[in-house]
Parts: C-alpha cells; sequence; structure tokens
C-alpha cells in the first residue's frame, strides 16, 4: 500500500506520554507514515489551517486521519472536532477520538458532531499497538480514505 | 446459534410438501418436526396450539386467503416466529413485491430454487439470526438492491458464524421506513436501531447519497454509523461520502473470498474495536 504511505497521521493530544507511547505504537506495527503531533485544539486549528507556526506547511496534503483526544487545554477535542465537521475543507478527513472518558454522553455527542469512530484508550501498551494495528489496517486495507489534496 | 425445532408448513401442493419435507429431512434429519397444514384453517389451529420456531408459508394456496392474507391475520393473535414464504414460478414476481411490504417475512424462496440449496440457506440463516439475549452483538442494516450482493452478504456473515442480526432493505424509501419504524416497519417501533449501516450508492427510489445525508442530518440517526459499500471506484464519490458523513468508504471485494474478509474487519472494527453509541 505504497500510497497509503504517505498519509500523514496527525495525533492530538496533550499528555506527552501519551504522544509517546501511540508514536512508539505505531513504530511496532511498522507502519512507514509520518506522524504529526500537536498538543491541543488551538494547535490543532493551526495546524490543519496551515497557519501560525505552521504556515510553513502551507500547500502540502492535509492529514489523512486524525486521532482525536477529547481532553485537552485550551481548546478541547469536542470543540475543535465541531469545528473541523463543519469546515468544508476540512470535513472529511476521517477523525477517530481516542480518549480516556468512557461516558455515554462523550460518545454520542462525538458521534453526533461527525466523528468517523471512537476508541476508548487502552491502559496497557501492548493493548495500545493491538488497537493501533487494528485501526491502521481497517483505514488504510480494509477502507478507502478520502484523496489528500494539498491545503 | 438457536436450533430450529419445529416447524410449521403451510402448503396446499401434496408434491410440493413431499419435496419440501424430503430436503428438510435431508439436511435436518430427526432435528425438526415439521407440521403440515394444508389449509389456512389447518394452520391456523396448529399455529395456536403449537410453539413453532420458523413458518414455511406457500403463497398461493388452494382457496382464500392466500399465505401473505393469513400471515396479517395471524399476526394479530400470536407471535410470529420467522417467516419464509415460498411461491411457484408463474407468481414471482408479484408475490415478491407483496412478501417485500411484509415485514414479517423474512425470506422468500422461490419453488423452482428448492432444490438449489435456496430453501436451506434461508433456515440456516434464520437460525443465525435468532436474536438470544447472551450471544447477539448488535444489527446490522444492509442497504442495497442488488439481491445477488445481498446473498453473498449473508452467506459472507455466515461463514463468520457472526452474532449479528442482518436486517436488509431494498431501496432508500424502505431504508427510512425501516429506520424511523414507520409503514411496513410500525411492528419494529421500541427496539434498538441498528448498529452499523452498510450502504450501497446506487439504489433505486431514493439515492445512497440522499439517504446518506438524511440520516446524518438527522439527530435521532446521526450518531449510527454508516459504511458505504460501492462498486465505485471514483475519487469524487469517496470524497462525496465522507463529506456528507459517512463514517467510511469501502469498495465491494470482487471475490466471495474478499468480502468474507471485509465483513470479518468490517464487525471486527465496529462491534469489537470501536465503541458505538448504545443508547437507541
Amino acid at each position: 500500500m505504497s500510497t497509503n504511505e504517505r498519509i500523514t497521521i496527525l495525533m492530538a493530544d496533550d499528555d506527552p506520554d501519551d504522544r509517546l507511547l501511540l508514536e512508539d505504537a505505531l513504530e511496532e506495527v511498522h507502519l512507514n507514515n509520518q506522524f504529526a503531533f500537536v498538543e491541543d485544539g488551538v494547535e490543532l486549528m493551526d495546524y490543519l489551517h496551515r497557519r501560525g507556526s505552521f504556515s510553513d506547511l502551507k500547500g502540502t496534503p492535509l492529514p489523512g486521519l486524525i486521532l482525536l483526544d477529547l481532553n485537552m487545554p485550551r481548546k478541547d477535542g469536542r470543540e475543535a472536532l465541531k469545528e473541523i465537521k463543519a469546515d468544508p475543507e476540512l470535513r472529511r478527513i476521517p477523525i477517530v477520538i481516542l480518549t480516556t472518558s468512557k461516558a455515554e454522553e462523550d460518545i454520542l455527542r462525538t458521534y453526533d458532531l461527525g466523528a468517523n469512530s471512537f476508541i476508548v484508550k487502552p491502559v496497557t501498551f501492548d493493548k495500545l499497538v493491538d488497537i493501533v494495528r487494528q485501526l491502521t489496517d481497517y483505514w488504510f486495507e480494509i477502507v478507502r480514505l478520502p484523496g489528500d489534496q494539498p491545503s | 446459534m438457536n436450533r430450529l425445532k419445529r416447524l410449521l408448513l403451510l402448503e396446499d401442493n401434496p408434491d410440493d410438501a413431499l419435496l419440501i419435507r424430503e430436503l428438510l429431512q435431508e439436511n435436518y434429519g430427526s432435528e425438526i418436526t415439521i407440521d403440515h397444514a394444508v389449509s389456512a384453517t389447518e394452520a391456523t389451529q396448529l399455529a395456536q396450539q403449537n410453539q413453532y420456531d420458523l413458518f414455511l408459508v406457500d403463497y398461493m394456496l388452494g382457496e382464500p386467503p392466500n399465505g401473505a392474507e393469513w400471515i396479517t391475520q395471524t399476526a394479530k393473535t400470536i407471535t410470529l416466529p420467522p417467516i419464509i414464504m415460498l411461491t411457484g414460478l408463474p407468481d414471482t414476481q408479484r408475490v415478491e413485491t407483496i412478501a417485500s411490504t411484509l415485514s414479517e417475512v423474512s425470506y422468500f424462496v422461490t419453488k423452482d430454487h428448492l432444490r438449489s440449496g435456496a430453501l436451506i440457506r434461508a433456515i440456516n440463516f434464520v437460525q443465525i439470526n435468532q436474536p438470544t439475549s447472551n450471544n447477539i452483538k448488535g444489527t446490522i442494516l444492509l442497504a442495497d438492491d442488488d439481491a445477488d450482493d445481498v446473498m453473498l452478504v449473508e452467506d459472507a456473515l455466515l461463514e463468520l458464524k457472526s452474532q449479528f442480526r442482518l436486517d436488509v432493505v431494498e431501496d432508500g424509501v424502505t431504508m427510512m421506513d425501516y429506520l424511523y419504524r414507520r409503514e411496513s416497519y410500525s411492528n419494529l417501533k421500541g427496539t434498538p436501531l441498528p448498529g452499523l449501516i452498510l450502504l450501497d450508492l446506487n439504489m433505486p427510489r431514493m439515492d445512497g447519497r440522499q439517504v446518506l445525508s438524511t440520516i446524518k442530518n438527522d439527530p435521532q440517526l446521526s450518531r449510527i454509523p454508516v459504511v458505504i459499500l460501492s462498486t465505485s471506484t471514483a475519487e469524487q464519490d469517496v470524497r462525496d461520502c465522507y463529506d456528507l458523513g459517512a463514517n467510511s468508504f469501502a469498495s465491494k471485494p470482487a471475490t466471495f473470498d474478499g468480502l468474507v474478509t471485509m465483513m470479518r474487519s468490517l464487525t471486527t472494527y465496529w462491534f469489537d474495536l470501536v465503541t458505538i453509541s448504545r443508547t437507541q
């Protein structure tokens, strides 16, 4: 799947340990993709709009998949999700919520806002690797992603 | 998987009845008890006296009521088990139309297909679809107008011995009736909505994109994951569907094995890996 290797996976999570664990898990699964990380909802929107500290990304393809934590400072995942799914340029990017919350309220609300999937963060690294493997298999092998276009 | 133990066969033609009994005997041996009614009246009596796991109902009976009418009448007095409707060749088109409006009828088998295994497959599928409270993982709604494709998906799920109830609709209008629990689906009022929708893009009566848009714009339905299943390979179609809120877009595999793999992956992803909303 060499076309999929060009896809950037973007992760938004305020916890540096969680970001590191995910990076490790992605490596464990031998993915050759580019990963990008942002720390909160404000950075996430800047990144996607190629502005602020991310203006150097102008013209490069948008990420093909976003892994989004819900609880982040400055702008949380729920707000960012709402903004992204309301934006005609960004709404087609699949967003997988990856969060510690199991609250039915969050599950319901995020699907309603257009999240493509919702996954509860596992407690062990092994489980995380497992989830990452299944997740990437699904999005890169089983289903089709919308084509990337430069922004 | 629930074993079918007792079934009621409403069939007035003795040759057809014999063939059906032989087929059932061949496949299920002594596991199944078959009560044979040659008239609607006899069937009504039997249905009231005994508990059945399945009704096999011939549409064309010697005299009125016909099989479909008998079903509608009987529904008023007892809780119906799954029903497979049978019909001879000349009536196929008309009866299919009638059978598809009866939500009680799970399957429709033409008598010329009896020997080719259609009846047994339908019965097997009914067994898998029997909801047992402890092992049913969820309901999948398949919206596809191609009968062959539908049968392939059913077979693919059968291969997986999966614990899913599969509901099938053939067009966009029926699909919305099903989701809103109205018209021929009003008997489903109060029952949980499907956990996953597999939607073919090109269906008659209401285009798949329109249906997708309607679902994703309705707060009652938007939370249900919708996976588009399409033979289209056009980039624009993929983009359009994601823009309209599809949770995923999958290309229909060309082979049966490919379809089995896809169904396995889809059900694992949506029912084991991700969390979906349970309050419906």
